[in-house]
């Protein structure tokens, strides 16, 4: 069992508005392992940035415990409150990295002096102070544009400096609020090679908070899914993406939306069909489980034909998830042992029943 | 110059250049009237603008009570037309500085006049100042002091170059009114001796000067605004 370096127990953060009380996040409790990427997803207004926001008490939570890297920095349990305050809680922010949507660089300060600013209060000397930002933005991949200003610079480039001084102090912990929200397709993918590259070199845990699914699948390891202050579904990347079983979390992965157009498939090839000879199934396997040439054994060894209506195939973190959508025709008892034959090769197999939709 | 003037305009050369109501005293005594009430008026507009913009809702101290405090006095301040303010004020202008009249008793009703003006100001160009880098401030660790001057301060600074300008040309109005109290000025030259004795020259002779002084003002004031500036437009 790895290290636990963020937990968040029974947090809740409630917002008085004129007449009625706004849960933001409601009872929610997230556990981060050393060294995970941990990806919080949901749609916005879903109290994701406010729940990670309490990591670093940006939010002070209404009540709950935040315990980052062993130490209590809130706690409230009834009437009785901990915080930690002053010197102890800016000492403590130093140790969690931030970056957000917006970058929220400081305009009027040059690239080597917003890294810099990070540094102000370390035990640092000045010279070392600029050493340490030559050094970061060399490891961003900006050591050429130190004396720049961040209006001069891409949006990447804005976010590769958030990243630097994000880390100026040594954190264990990067928080990334949308970070990658406002970049175009191409920056949105540098920055997140470069968060799971940092998380590789240098043991970053990455805590990323995201609407944008394909973030969470190039990089994350566990996620979570966040909607009206909960977290609805949790689990490894993988098992979210293939088990999904909240409504939610199969719109958020996409297989809400391939099942809906599959079935418009099967519904137009089976049209003038005897239905009684066929089995729609919806087959999900993950990169390495499949070694066997399926479709040619299962008509060679149970008789059955197989079409496909419809296929997709998604890298989650470097590993291929395929989707088919297929009808298998043939005898009754055939087509039976047919999927058992798919289950036991590691394939996860959901009957579609045509007339009515999804069935398990 | 001079024999033009003797010409066309003797009464702007008969004022002289020294002396109660020579021209130089009157420039110099709009300058330092400019000067000092700058000075104190904007160090206290800074001050107010600050506060109010601090313990506003979501500000980094948020104080329900102090905004109050700040905003209402502010208020209360901008809302006394500033030659009503420049009676009104006279006993505390006696306990400042000891008299009641003259050039540096002028400097107690003009800071107090400035000072509302620029806290409103200060208030608009420091809200501008986005949320999102305070809170990227604070999560590498800021301290109160790195807030105010490394963020609020030096992220706004062209706009408060902008607004700075625009209280000095507006204070250089002000002490136009001053000669009430017995201030001198251009102000007063213009009034006093130009209006009041249908000397039109003189009028015009002090109002250029005047013009003069808002022009330098305002292109100093445009240009540092832009040099600070480094934000994307």
């Amino acid at each position: 069992m790895a290290e636990k370096v963020i937990e968040l127990k029974n947090i809740s953060v409630f917002f008085k508005q004129a007449e009625k009380t706004v849960k933001a996040v409601n009872d929610v409790s997230i556990e981060v392992e050393k060294g995970d990427i941990f990806g919080v997803v949901g749609y916005s207004g879903a109290g994701k940035s406010t729940l990670v926001r309490t990591i670093n008490l940006l939010q002070k939570p209404t009540a709950g415990e935040v315990v980052v890297n062993g130490k209590t920095l809130f706690s409230k349990n009834g009437n009785k409150e901990t915080l930690i305050e002053g010197k102890e809680l800016r000492q403590a922010r130093r140790e969690i990295g931030m970056i957000f949507q917006h970058f929220n660089l400081l305009e009027e300060k040059t690239v080597s002096q917003n890294v810099e600013f990070a540094l102000k209060h370390s035990s640092l000397k000045e010279k070392q102070i600029a050493s340490r930002a030559q050094e970061l933005l060399k490891l961003v991949g900006l050591e050429t544009k130190g004396s720049s200003y961040p209006a001069q610079l891409s949006g990447g480039q804005q976010q590769r400096v958030a990243i630097a001084r994000a880390l100026a102090n040594n954190p264990e912990i990067l928080i990334s609020d949308e970070a990658t929200s406002a970049l175009d397709p191409k920056n949105t993918v540098q920055i997140l090679d470069l968060l799971k590259n940092l998380n590789k070199k240098l043991g970053l845990t990455v805590v990323l908070i995201t609407h944008e699914m394909d973030a969470v699948k190039r990089i994350a390891k566990k996620v979570a899914v966040m909607s009206s202050g909960k977290i609805i579904e949790r689990g490894n990347l993988i098992d979210i993406f293939v088990n999904a079983k909240q409504p939610l979390t199969q719109e958020l992965v996409g297989i809400q939306s391939q099942i809906q157009k599959a079935e418009q498939l099967l519904a137009q090839s089976t049209e003038n069909s005897d239905l009684s000879t066929q089995t729609a199934l919806h087959l999900t396997y993950t990169g390495n489980s499949v070694k066997d040439p399926v479709m040619t054994k299962l008509y060679a060894d149970y008789g059955v034909q197989t079409s496909i209506i419809f296929g997709n195939v998604d890298v989650l973190r470097d590993e291929p998830v395929g989707t088919l959508f297929v009808i298998v025709s043939g005898k009754e008892e055939n087509r039976q042992k047919a999927i058992e034959y798919l289950k036991s090769s590691g394939i996860k197999v959901s009957k579609i029943d045509l007339s009515k939709g999804v069935a398990q | 110059m001079i024999n033009f003037l003797n010409k066309f305009m003797p009464t702007v050369v008969q004022l002289g250049w020294t002396g109660d109501l020579g021209w130089g005293t009157s420039i110099v005594q709009t300058l330092y009237m400019t000067f000092w009430s700058a000075l104190f008026g904007c160090i206290l507009g800074l001050l107010f603008g600050i506060g109010i913009v601090l313990t506003d809702t979501g500000g980094i101290k948020e104080n329900r009570f102090w905004f109050n405090v700040f905003d209402k006095i502010v208020s209360f301040f901008r809302a006394i037309p500033f030659i009503i303010l420049l009676a009104f004020i006279a006993p505390v202008t006696q306990i400042i500085v000891k008299t009641q009249i003259g050039t540096t008793a002028a400097l107690v009703p003009l800071s107090l006049g400035v000072f509302p003006f620029y806290a409103r100001q200060v208030q608009v160009a420091l809200t501008g100042v986005d949320k999102g880098k305070i809170e990227a401030a604070q999560s590498v660790g800021a301290t109160f002091t790195d807030l105010i001057f490394d963020v609020y301060l030096t992220e706004a600074r062209s706009e408060l170059v902008r607004v700075t300008t625009v209280t000095l040309i507006s204070l250089i109005g002000l002490t136009a009114m001053a000669g009430a109290i017995g201030a001198g000025g251009l102000g007063n030259t213009a009034i006093a001796y130009g209006y009041q004795r249908s000397d039109t020259a003189v009028t015009l002779v002090a109002t250029f000067l005047v013009l003069i002084f808002v022009l330098v003002v305002q292109l100093v004031g445009d240009y540092l605004a832009k040099v600070l500036d480094h934000r994307a437009s």
